[in-house]
Order: C-alpha cells, then structure tokens, then sequence
C-alpha cells in the first residue's frame, strides 16, 4: 500500500472538517475524491501532505508514519501536492519555476544554479525537457514571467513543477479549474500520461464525472465522512451517487 | 549658489544610501515575513553600538568591526525571530499581533542599550576631523565615500544573492508563495530566518555607516526606521529595487527641499512625500498594483 490514511479527523478553528475517515491508495492507481463543496474532500488532501494538522488518525506513506511531517519534508520521500489555485512563483520565468521543483535535489545552497557551464547533481535541463515534451506550449513560454500567463498555461506550470523529481504520489487539488471546459479533457488525459509514467495519483475534483471517468477508483465525500468508495466505474453505475453527487434525475 | 546645489546632492546621496540600506533589510524581511517588523529600527541602533564596542571599547580594526557588527547584527535578527516571532507563527497569531510585539521588541531593546551604554551621546569619531576631498565644488569625507561605497556595494551582494543563487531564488519563491514554496521542498522556517539574518545585517551595516559619520544614542533607531519604512513604501513595498529607489528618492527630496526652505523642515518633507504617495500611488515607484497590502 503506497498510501494508507487511517481514522483522520480534522478541525477548521472549532469547525469539524473531517470526521474519522479512513482511505487507502496502492502504487499505479488514479483515485478520485468528489463530492460537493465543503465536504472536506480538499481539506482530507491538505492533512495527507501535512499543510493541515489533523487532530487525531495516522498517515502511512510507503508504511512510514509521516504525521505532523510538512510539504516540504515529504518531497524528497516522493510525495508531491499541486495545491488548489495554479500556485506558480509569478515573478519567476516558467523555468525557474520548473527549477524550484527540483529544489530538493540540485547543489548548494549558495551555488550558482541555471548557469549552463555548471555540473549540477542532476541534469536539470532533462528533467525540464521531459515536462515540455507533456506540456509542449510551456517550452514557448519559457522565458516568461508565470505571473503572466493564462491560468490554465499556470496550472500546467504548478503540475510541471510537481512532476520534476518523478513522485512517487501524485496529490491534485482541483487540476482541472483554471482551464477552459473543452480544455478539460486534455487535462485529463495528460493526468493519464503521468500515471502511465509510473506515477500514482490521488485527486480532488469538482467535475466528479470527468473525474470518475479517468480514476480507477473513487471516494465520494459528505458533510466531512465518506458516503461512497468504490472503483470508479461502479461509482458511475451507482444510482445513488449518479443522482446525489453527478447532478442526474 | 551652484555650490550649494552640488553640496546638497552629496548630501543627499550619502542620506540616500543610508535609507535604502535600511529600507533594503526592511523589505527583506517583509517579504517573507509579509508583517511590519518595526524591531528593525533597533537593529539598525544596535549595529552602531556593536561597532562602538569593538572599536572603541576593544579597540579592534575598522574593517574587522564593521565585519563583525554586521554579523552581531544579524544573530539579533535571528534571535528576535526566534524568541518573539516565532512562538507567535507557531500560534497563528494575526498581522496585528506582530505589529504589537514588534514595537515591543523595539522599545525593551532600546531601553536595553540606554541601561548599558547609558543615555548620552556616544562617538566612534577619534581622530581629528580631516578636510574633505572638493569635488566638483562640493566636500566629501573619507567617511561619506566609504558609506557611500559600503552601501553599493552591500546593495550589488544582495542583488547577485538574490538573483543567482539557489538560496536568494528560494527567498523569492517564499515571497511569491509560501505555500507553493513549501510544497516543493523548500523550509519556509529557514527562509524566514535566513531573510532575518540578512535584512537585519543590512539595518545593523547602515548604523555602523552612520556612527562612523555622526553620534550615536539610543534613541537613533526610531527616525530611521521611519525613513527606511517610508523609502520602502514609495518604491513600492515588497519590492527590491524599489527600496534602492525609494532611500534615494527620499534622501533626494529632503536635502534638495531644503535649499528652498529651513533644514527644521526636513522630516515634514519626508512624510510629505509618503501622504502624496498614499494618495496618489500607494504601490509606489516599482510595487505591484494588485496586491492589497495589510499591515
């Protein structure tokens, strides 16, 4: 099991976000998290990478506890989050911002990083090159400030930046918004792309069909619990959940 | 009269740097920290002290001093983050809170020097007062070159720092976004010491200028931190290059406003120019517009 969340609760202030809930993730697999607004779905993302504190229950990253663990700590163990609301470094050019996602990797902290005479511990510039090859329209933009861009080209950028040092686990927090709705589908399938490179993934979604569509399998989230987890194509199948949560009558 | 001009501009100039050092580590720290941190006025008194103790006290070289100082300085960064800031982070203390404790830090610190050193002026000044060099009808000290070198310099070592190495680029993915630094692996604790460390050399670098030049008391901080907050604001708060513009921007106004009118009128130029600015374009020469700033 890549990813074992057990029991997790946690408070917004005083405000219950998440009661108990419990969720598995194995290697290989795309897993949807749905449900409506406020239904903590987001917030269960948040307390899984540590930028939450949950009051009570564990998370097991490759069997290893990593409760109370920050962001930042669990990168180099491979778990990666693009959070929600395209967060690029907008006064940073698209490859600086690639470069920050290999941060944890590249020499000194004092050395010169970008110099094209320099022998880094990694080839930064294959690694770049491999997110261009996903992401053809970021080598055009390359030199550009992030802050410009389009906010789709942006949440291409936060993805690029996340998939850098090959994660392990993949954690996407609303990928699709930002992007125009014809657009969506590419997203997907890209999402798709980057699982079949080896990478796990577990998403948030407000488009809960496109979503299920692409996942294996799927949680559906209410008021803070589990209502539903099954695989994704039973979800799709299940009346309950096509008229509660995929908006059919 | 054309001396007059050329004299008031080296003035002013020398005034100028010496702001925008102060408005440099000010906006340092801003941008990671994103809070007021008013404490950086007595960092900037306590800079000129550390350089009266070596040099006067234990009688040790000027450039050694001023090296050491400098780092004195930024252990105090650090420390004042470590002991007062940081327990609030830990908290989610508001903005507000901050802003409290940071005048807190200020006034214990300042009284603090006024218990040891006592209240009176002090001077590092030992030697006898050498004429200055003439240039170009205007007189400029040995001290004003060297504050004035001193600051380009410190200015040019930011700058490169911040540019080019990987440490100066994660300090501006923390003042981008905290949250996307984070998640790409960045500690954001070490960066806000980090930008403790250097904004804080920088205020104490600007006292250890100004001592070598003028007297020191314990008082010194409060007038220039609010210079350096002003010259921050008006070159546009946040911004980098902008605090370098905005102290000599204001170290302008004041010395060339005062060929017209009374020297007593010199800090009322000052807040003149920040009202105007407040009103007019309150993200200043080179900040960005969208960005609602809350202190």
């Amino acid at each position: 099991m890549l990813l074992e969340v057990k029991n997790l609760t946690v408070y917004y202030d005083a405000v219950l976000a998440l009661e108990n809930i419990s969720l598995t993730v194995s290697g290989g697999e795309i897993v949807a998290m749905i449900g409506p607004n406020g239904a903590g779905k987001s917030t269960a993302l948040k307390a899984i990478c540590g930028l939450l504190k949950p009051q009570s229950g564990d998370v097991l990253f490759q069997g290893e506890n990593i409760n109370g663990k920050q962001p930042y700590q669990l990168v180099e163990k491979g778990l990666c989050l693009v959070p929600e609301g395209r967060r690029v470094f907008t006064s940073m050019t698209v490859l600086e911002n690639l470069e920050m996602g290999a941060y944890t990797v590249t020499s000194g902290q004092w050395s010169v990083v970008s110099r094209k005479n320099r022998q880094p511990k990694v080839d930064i510039r294959q690694l770049v090159e491999k997110i261009f090859s996903l992401f053809p329209v970021l080598n055009k933009r390359q030199k550009q400030k992030a802050g410009t861009l389009s906010s789709g080209e942006q949440q291409m950028v936060a993805i690029g930046r996340a998939l850098m040092l090959k994660p392990k686990l993949l954690l996407l927090d609303e990928p699709s918004l930002g992007f125009s709705p014809n657009y969506v589908d590419t997203v997907f399938e890209k999402i798709k792309e980057i699982n079949r490179g080896g990478t796990t993934i577990l998403l948030v979604e407000q488009n809960a069909r496109m979503a299920l569509e692409y996942a294996d399998r799927g949680y559906v989230f209410e008021i803070g619990k589990i209502a539903f987890e099954d695989k994704a194509k039973n979800l799709l199948e299940n009346d309950e959940v096509r008229k509660s949560f995929l908006g059919e009558r | 009269m054309n001396n007059v001009f050329c004299q008031l501009l080296v003035n002013a100039v020398i005034a100028g740097s010496i702001y925008a050092l102060i408005a440099l580590g000010f906006t340092v720290i801003y941008r990671t920290v994103k809070f007021f941190h008013f404490a950086h006025g007595v960092v900037y008194t306590a800079g000129a002290y550390f350089a009266y103790t070596l040099i006067i006290s234990l009688h040790l070289n000027f450039a050694l001093s001023f090296f050491l100082s400098m780092v004195l300085a930024a252990i105090l960064g650090i420390a004042i983050d470590r002991f007062v800031y940081y327990p609030l982070r830990q908290q989610n203390a508001s903005n507000l809170i901050f802003l409290l404790a940071s005048f807190g830090v200020f006034i214990f610190l300042q009284n603090l020097i006024q218990l040891i050193y006592g209240a009176q002026i002090l001077t590092i000044r030992t030697g006898p007062i050498k004429e200055g060099h003439h240039f170009l009808g205007a007189v400029i000290t040995d001290v004003q070159i060297l504050i004035l070198a001193a600051s380009i310099i410190l200015m040019i070592f930011l700058w490169l720092f911040i540019q080019k190495t990987k440490l100066g680029k994660a300090m501006r993915a923390v003042a981008d976004d905290p949250v996307a630094a984070n998640v790409v692996g960045i500690n954001p604790e070490r960066m806000i010491r980090t930008s403790f460390a250097i904004g804080s050399a920088l205020a104490g670098a600007a006292g250890i200028l100004i001592s070598f030049e003028t007297n020191i008391e314990p008082t010194m901080g409060f007038s220039a931190l609010l210079k350096g907050i002003i010259a921050a604001i008006i070159g546009g708060i946040g911004s980098i290059p902008g605090a370098v513009l905005g102290g000599f921007f204001l170290g302008l106004a004041e010395n060339l406003g005062i060929w017209k009118i009374s020297a007593g009128w010199k800090d009322c130029i000052a807040f003149a120019i920040l009202i105007i600015f407040l009103f007019i374009r309150p993200w200043g020469f080179l900040g960005t517009k969208t960005e609602k700033e809350t202190i």
